[in-house]
């Protein structure tokens, strides 16, 4: 039966699933994306206004009567994919709608609508970047102003609570880490590079993985039971992959890590917080500048690669599901192109990440 | 979906290139900070090698080359960046009072 076959004056496939695709063909309408979009909004306004800002600046209070409409807003969101993995469960590929509008014709609909999700999302990440180039090319760097006996490029002696930037390279990749259990040669790791580093490499074999879960559900020389136990291996190494990333990020800000020779304070610890406006800079000898406000380097720094992060986070969600119903045996050559869907996504996950990790990890 | 270079899987080729490139990233990082190559040197390698992962990814892994609809995908790309290059432009690289410059109502109270 072809897409086009399917009479859908006289069949009403559900818009809270499940669908039976055999019957209905292919659901033309979803309530998932409208429940999804007001429980994200509920969860972020509810979430900015638990914390607030204390009257003396250096630190945050929380608001314990935002949480409800937090949980209520994360719950929504939680009711949207339900609704959305239901109507998705039992699809083969039987019916994949393909796109009819110029420039897309014969285009699947799901793919077109991924990569105009995807434009969207490059524009946010270059707001993000933008930002940072503007303030890293805008705002002296405190070194620099260390290095000239604290007096700025312009001049006038470096005031206690003025901003200048301190990249968080400088706390992750720079000489100021104290420890260095890595070497090669002349040539050493710092340990606080560490977690960046193998999340890095944690990425693009995730990416990998996703290709090698895609490549495997082709796969028509391995019987249906077979295949859907790689398909899973694979997209369960994933999600494996995605949560070690979240992990060590979660190290690196908040926890640090003494195992062994490694050793590495968090960034938190290192004082490189959002609300630091009195931080000091050692340099060479007894040469010292007070009083720095940490507060734009940091934020942009913190604000990005969290950004980045709950990308990650997303992606965990689906490769749950995705794990689930290849588990049961969902995925097969008819309908692999989902996974090639949900790669696209973390595929740019992983390009972001390559953008991310030399501006503000390296660099 | 299988594609090959040289005889070889593209998309192992492709995960095989970003490893490297990523391990020959971290190297430079760790040489400048103990100043074996410049400060100019390690931007030059961490710019080259970020364009070269990046077209990795987008055009092997993502599919913007080599499959029947990777044309059109990549040339409708061009139109968010083409707001994307005006931004960098124009506020990234080009209003240097940008930062500290703000109007009070886009400002926190004490700024």
């Amino acid at each position: 039966m072809s897409y086009d076959a399917h009479d859908d004056h006289h069949d009403h496939p559900s818009a809270w699933g499940p669908h039976d695709w055999e019957k209905n063909g292919a659901p033309h309408n979803s309530w998932a994306p409208l429940i999804m979009s007001l429980g994200v909004g509920v969860f972020l306004f509810s979430f900015a206004a638990t914390f607030v800002m204390n009257a003396t600046r250096n630190g945050f209070d929380y608001d314990a009567g935002s949480l409800p409409m937090t949980i209520v807003g994360l719950a929504i969101v939680f009711a949207g994919l339900v609704v959305w993995w239901r109507q998705d469960y039992s699809f083969d590929g039987t019916y994949e709608p393909k796109a009819t509008g110029v420039p897309f014709q014969n285009i699947d609909m799901r793919k077109v609508g991924m990569w105009i999700f995807l434009w969207s999302e490059m524009m946010i990440f270059s707001s993000l970047f933008t930002t940072y180039i503007r303030y890293r090319l805008g705002i002296e760097s405190c070194t620099s102003i260390l290095a000239n006996d604290n007096i700025t490029s312009a001049g006038i002696p470096f005031s206690p609570g003025e901003a200048c930037w301190l990249p968080a390279s400088y706390f992750i990749a720079g000489s100021h880490s104290e420890s260095w259990t890595l070497t090669l040669g002349s040539i050493g790791l710092p340990d606080t590079l560490v977690p960046g580093a193998i999340n890095t490499f944690a990425l693009i074999v995730s990416s990998f993985t996703v290709v090698m879960a895609l490549k495997t559900a082709h796969r028509t020389d391995l019987d249906h039971i077979e295949r859907s136990r790689k398909v899973r291996n694979y997209l369960l190494a994933t999600m494996a992959l995605a949560t070690l990333f979240l992990t060590l990020k979660i190290v690196e800000w908040f926890i640090g890590f003494n195992i062994g020779p490694f050793y590495a304070p968090s960034l938190m610890d290192d004082g490189f917080t959002i609300h630091n406006e009195a931080y000091a800079l050692h340099g060479e000898g007894h040469t010292i500048l007070e009083g720095i406000n940490l507060r734009l380097s940091a934020s942009t720094f913190f604000v990005t690669t969290g950004t980045h992060g709950v990308h990650v986070f997303g992606g965990i969600v689906g490769l749950a599901y995705m794990s689930w119903k290849a588990h049961n045996g969902g995925y097969g050559p008819s309908n692999a192109v989902s996974i090639e869907y949900f790669g696209l996504y973390w595929h740019f996950v992983d390009l972001v990440w390559v953008l991310v990790f030399p501006a503000f990890y390296l660099y | 979906m299988s594609h090959t270079l040289f005889g070889k899987d593209v998309y192992n080729l492709n995960f095989a290139m970003l490893m490297i490139f990523t391990a020959i990233e971290v190297g430079a990082v760790a040489a400048a900070v103990q100043e074996l190559i410049s400060n100019e040197m390690v931007i030059f390698i961490l710019v080259s090698i970020g364009v070269v992962k990046f077209l990795g990814i987008a055009c092997v892994f993502m599919h913007l080359r080599m499959e029947a609809d990777s044309n059109i995908l990549t040339l409708t790309a061009l139109f968010p960046v083409a707001f994307i290059i005006l931004m960098v432009i124009f506020i990234g690289l080009t209003s240097p009072n940008s930062p500290d410059a703000l109007p009070d109502w886009c400002r926190p109270p004490g700024y």
